[in-house]
């Protein structure tokens, strides 16, 4: 029995063929890996994840996890589309200690050709703000955020926030209401598409 | 990254009760093997065992090598929820079998599902009373 199933297996192995995956324009087209299917109908919607180094080699953003999806495919590559982005939560533990405040906000963002993209932006604190001013950093945040987007293309926004200007833009002005030690992008999620 | 090189990505999954190593590829939509650590020992109670995670580890390590897979990530996963978010004993020796099967290990991360906030621990307000 256990053997029959194991060469059925090994058959179905080798009718696959392995298809190259390659990254969107915005991340230079870059090959990720290669995945194998049998058809490559089945490819479709399949999500690979690559981290910011493997992509740029810049080691100080290796924690910056990128999410990308299958969306066509042309031969024997796999072209793929920017779904969404994650900071990898062993980093966001670090960087959360005791005494000082997390302050999380949330928005929704749109870009000019009508992509909707769920944002969560995070800022950490140096002592613990009042909660006045938590709800006040919260609220120049998702202001400023809506202000930077204002007239730009998906791939520059996604640009913008996975290289961390559009981090580092925020942490300059929302500073100023309260000492800052990090503002972050952690989480973006492209909820819908222009068809 | 070059042209020919294939990697997969090795999840483990690593309880006090066992140790389950389930090797895809980048995508996590093609099984390339699944071993765990009941399926090398007898008694339910080694399921967890280092010893049975490490014998699992290699051979899951011959069928992707075989398979012409040269390198995994790893992504790494205690029971989680409202269990304990700590891998069990099983983990640590699974990447070190597979590392000294002469396997190229990518990255390690630990991808443990931690609510948000969600049901309580079993046990009830005076704890678990044996």
């Amino acid at each position: 029995m256990a053997k029959a199933r194991r060469r059925r297996v090994r058959d179905t192995w080798k009718e696959k063929k392995w298809y190259k995956i390659m990254t969107p324009a915005e991340f230079g087209d870059a090959e990720i890996g290669i995945t194998p299917a049998r058809d490559p109908d089945m490819l479709l919607k399949r999500r690979v994840e690559s981290s910011m180094r493997e992509l740029t080699g810049d080691f100080s953003k290796q924690y910056v996890k990128l999410y990308f999806q299958i969306n066509n495919v042309a031969g024997d590559t796999a072209n793929t589309k920017f779904v969404g982005h994650h900071v990898t939560t062993d980093y966001v533990r670090s960087m959360i200690r005791r005494g000082t405040s997390r302050i999380d906000a949330i928005t929704d963002i749109k870009t000019k050709e009508g992509y909707t993209v769920n944002v969560h932006i995070l800022a950490i604190t140096v002592k613990r703000a009042k909660s006045s001013q938590q709800k006040f950093i919260r609220e120049t945040m998702g202001r400023l955020i809506q202000e930077a987007v204002e007239g730009k293309t998906f791939p520059e926004v996604v640009e913008a926030v996975a290289s961390g200007k559009m981090a580092s833009n925020i942490y300059h002005e929302t500073k100023k209401i309260y000492p800052l030690k990090r503002v972050e992008i952690i989480k973006t999620h492209v909820l819908e598409e222009p068809t | 990254m070059a042209e020919k090189e294939r990697w997969g990505v090795a999840n483990i999954y690593s309880s006090f009760n066992n140790t389950i190593i389930t090797i895809t590829d980048i995508t996590g939509a093609e099984t390339i093997t699944q071993w765990s650590g009941g399926k090398v020992v007898r008694a339910d109670r080694q399921e967890s065992s280092p010893f049975a995670a490490m014998e699992a580890a290699t051979r899951a390590a011959d069928d992707v090598k075989e398979k012409g897979i040269i390198g995994l990530h790893i992504k790494v996963r205690a029971p989680g929820g409202n269990g304990p978010r700590t891998p069990g004993p099983g983990a640590q020796a699974t990447i070190r079998a597979l590392a000294r099967a002469g396997i190229r290990i990518g990255k390690i991360e630990d991808v443990t599902p931690i609510p948000h906030d969600g049901t309580g621990r079993p046990g009830g307000k005076r704890g678990r009373r044996v």
